[in-house]
């Protein structure tokens, strides 16, 4: 470090991301695979501990999707705002797999030519394009019989709501699905309300597995396929499921609960763990609140950590700071949408008159597109489509024209657009 | 409410809430019942009594008709905000005339800012418009600066009863006191009378004088006792101390499954208060316990508390869902007119996971 106009100033870099969730950490670790000198800087963790860790592209248009590589030429074409309209189906293809390569310790089944469908905590068939290995046993399109495992102790799963639902959804092609419940008390010592990640510690000793293990095996029927909630280890999770599936004799999966999201956990520490090993700087809890630069050259962002401001200087820089739910858009109390880093322009407002919400919470509310708009090398326009810096690019949940907690595009758009801002920045180098 | 409620049941009274009145019972000018409709199930019931009372508050001018009487009750609308933690310890009034947005009173676990008033034609229409709301802001920043930049937790709006024999223009200058109405003498309907006007504030005299009347017509000659009688639960005098439920789980932490940690709401409270209401929805339970009512507008507990409502009282599919999807229109019904800031940060991490995580939109039949 060096000292300058009376800052601590950081050794600058090639790339600077703002934000650590998956676009974040796809953008960062792509450049930093490339040899790229990469800062992440973010002000925690990102929706990766809330959201499953399934990659989903398009698990929603009108109906369940059935084949996102068939449907998004047209649910783009309907959604000419949509970030999908600026994703070539090739690039998406190329993000899966991509991170399919990355993640190979999670063993990701699937791909953009299929949807799996895979039960959610309360029992619906959700189409997702990418599960992690510990989940693909749960794929309902061929039905089964199905047996879902519940933990005293564990609030956050009730499998035998989720089993009434998914006994009742009906399925493609007729596929049948028998669904029963088990609950199992294992030994938690004194403890009455152990959290999803307090079981995931758990499942990593061999002493709480052989009590799951003994527990469970009374109760199993030749050829169910087990369902466990998502808690099934931490790092040693594929140890676990394997084990389970072994000492058991039957297919296990997880399905995903309230967060936080073991999977997603599971997710982060690899991805931060692959660009430790490759360099790049990784600083979580730091708020950047300032740009510097000339022109339409930004040249280096302010960060606001240990009670001093740092500025950390780049060629590019990437924006991955979230929508609403991470703090990366803002509505103040007078009606005003704000992009807090930079300022940028905000695209998908609703009018002066129009109510920002409907009164049906299931409704499509006026107010859910709003983000920043980009052009074809992921960079933020103003209104009339100018970059408004020549190297920052913008990536997942702050992007407008898509709602993708309704759509099922979370993860999958986040995936696709920072892999797509990544290469738009090894293009421009 | 509930201990007013517990309180009458102990002294032999049956009671039915989702309840309306349809009709009332009329011979040779005497009322003599009344007919009711279960909410819930459609079911008509016939009850007979000696003396009706007509406090239904806002709408006694409807229930009045029913027995053929002209009783004016001018609905006045005040809209209420709760903001989340307690701004204030106190309740913090401006010292001025009686007008909007200028009383702040510490509730529970949170602050609510009230109000407005304005008279509207029937009490069931009570639509919280933009104006109000940022009536409500604009005065609350008066009262404690920063006010806008705290987290609105949730808007509603309720009806006063006015009553007025006079037309008055502004509905603030109409008295709050109330009136004990005897039909017979007013309108020669014998067996019937209504109190009208009044506030919650004076509920408990209001139902003295009420009451009073109504021993007078059955030749009963007892003196009043409820001013002289704790309600259930405040026997011991003490008042409500916001500590209450953290010091319960301090002793030994995760000792119990906390299913709403905004409001520290543990599994035997919602089992409990389940099975004091059933059967009812997770609404009732809300009201008891206070589910769903802290920051987090029920973004962990709804399904938790379905799963527990589900095996509890062995619901069906289409029941727990049922439950679940109206709870979370209801929670979003008081939500969305103030959603800004860190609430719609929270209101949109709910989205994901109900939506996303859960994708509870697609519920089978």
């Amino acid at each position: 470090m060096n000292e300058a106009h009376g800052r601590l100033v950081p050794a600058s870099y090639d790339a600077v991301v703002i934000g650590a969730g998956l676009a974040g950490l796809t953008a960062a670790l792509r450049l930093a695979e490339e040899g790229q000198r990469v800062a992440v800087l973010a002000k925690g963790v990102g929706a990766t501990h809330l959201a499953p860790a399934t990659i989903d592209v398009l698990g929603y248009d009108d109906g369940p999707v059935d084949s996102p590589a068939r449907t998004l030429p047209e649910f783009a074409d309907a959604n000419p705002q949509h970030p999908y309209r600026r994703l070539s189906i090739d690039l998406i293809r190329a993000s899966l797999d991509w991170f399919k390569a990355c993640l190979s310790d999670h063993g990701y089944r699937g791909g953009l030519d299929q949807n799996l469908l895979v039960p959610t905590a309360v029992g619906v068939a959700k189409p997702t394009a990418l599960v992690p290995e510990t989940m693909a046993a749960a794929d309902l399109r061929q039905g089964g019989r199905f047996i879902f495992v519940g933990f005293r102790g564990l609030k956050d799963f009730f499998p035998a709501y989720l089993a009434d639902n998914l006994a009742r959804t009906p399925l493609p092609g007729g596929a049948a699905v028998t669904t029963r419940v088990v609950e199992l008390s294992p030994p938690l010592g004194v403890a009455r309300d152990v959290s999803a990640t307090g079981f995931a510690r758990r499942f990593e000793r061999a002493d709480f597995r052989e009590s799951v293990l003994a527990e469970l095996g009374r109760h199993l029927m030749p050829g169910e396929i087990v369902g466990f909630p998502a808690v099934l280890g931490l790092e040693g999770a594929r140890k676990v499921w394997q084990e389970l599936e072994t000492r058991l004799g039957h297919s296990v999966f997880e399905v995903a609960t309230l967060p936080p999201s073991v999977p997603g956990i599971r997710l982060y520490e690899t991805m931060t763990g692959a660009l430790r090993r490759r360099g790049a700087r990784l600083v979580v809890g730091t708020t950047v609140a300032g740009a510097e630069g000339s022109g339409n050259r930004l040249e280096g962002v302010v960060a606001h950590t240990a009670g001093r401001p740092l500025t950390y200087r780049a060629n590019s820089f990437v924006l991955a700071t979230g929508g609403f739910a991470s703090g990366g858009l803002q509505l103040d109390s007078s009606g005003e949408v704000r992009e807090p880093v930079f300022d940028l322009p905000v695209a998908g407002l609703p009018g002066p008159e129009e109510p920002r919400f409907e009164r049906g919470y299931f409704d499509e509310h006026a107010i859910s597109r709003a983000g920043v708009a980009v052009d074809a090398s992921s960079r933020p326009i103003d209104g009339e489509g100018t970059p408004v810096y020549e190297n920052l690019h913008a990536v997942g949940a702050t992007l407008s024209g898509a709602v993708p907690w309704r759509e099922a595009s979370g993860n999958g758009l986040s995936l696709a657009s920072g892999y797509a801002a990544a290469s738009a920045i090894l293009e421009a180098s | 409410m509930s201990a007013c409620t517990r309180s009458a049941a102990e002294h032999g009274a049956r009671i039915l809430p989702y309840h309306r009145v349809v009709g009332l019972e009329l011979h040779d000018n005497r009322v003599v019942g009344a007919r009711v409709n279960d909410e819930r199930n459609g079911e008509e019931l016939e009850i007979r009594a000696d003396i009706v009372v007509n406090a239904a508050g806002a709408w006694a001018g409807q229930i009045a008709s029913l027995g053929g009487c002209v009783v004016t009750v001018r609905p006045g609308k005040g809209i209420m905000i709760a903001m989340n933690h307690r701004l204030v310890n106190t309740v913090v009034n401006r010292c001025k005339p009686p007008s909007d947005g200028d009383i702040i009173v510490p509730i529970r676990t949170v602050s609510v800012i009230g109000t407005t008033d304005i008279q509207v034609a029937d009490p069931d229409e009570l639509e919280v418009t933009p104006a109000e709301i940022e009536e409500m802001f604009d005065e609350g920043e008066k009262l404690v600066p920063g006010f806008r930049k705290a987290r609105a937790l949730r808007v509603w709006a309720g009806a006063r009863p006015l009553y007025t024999l006079d037309d008055v223009a502004d509905p603030r200058a109409v008295s709050r006191t109330h009136t004990v109405l005897d039909h017979a003498k007013r309108d020669g309907v014998e067996g019937f009378i209504t109190i009208a006007g009044g506030k919650t504030t004076t509920f408990r005299l209001m139902a003295e004088h009420a009451l009073d009347t109504v021993c007078e017509k059955l030749r009963v000659d007892r003196p009043c006792t409820t001013h002289e009688q704790p309600l259930p639960d405040s026997e011991d005098e003490r008042f409500y101390w916001l500590g209450a439920r953290v010091q319960a789980q301090e002793p030994v932490p995760g000792s119990e499954e906390i299913i709403c940690e905004c409001e520290l709401i543990t599994r035997r409270h919602l089992t409990e208060a389940i099975a004091r209401r059933r059967p009812t929805g997770l609404d009732d339970v809300r009201r008891r316990v206070r589910l769903g009512m802290g920051p987090c507008q029920g973004g962990f507990c709804i399904y938790r508390a379905t799963g527990i409502l589900h095996a509890f009282e062995h619901l069906d599919h289409q029941a727990a869902n049922a439950s679940l999807v109206d709870f979370l229109q209801e929670r979003w019904k008081g939500v969305q007119p103030i959603l800004y800031g860190d609430q719609l940060r929270q209101a949109r991490l709910d989205d994901w996971i109900f939506q996303g995580l859960l994708a509870v939109g697609h519920l089978p039949e």
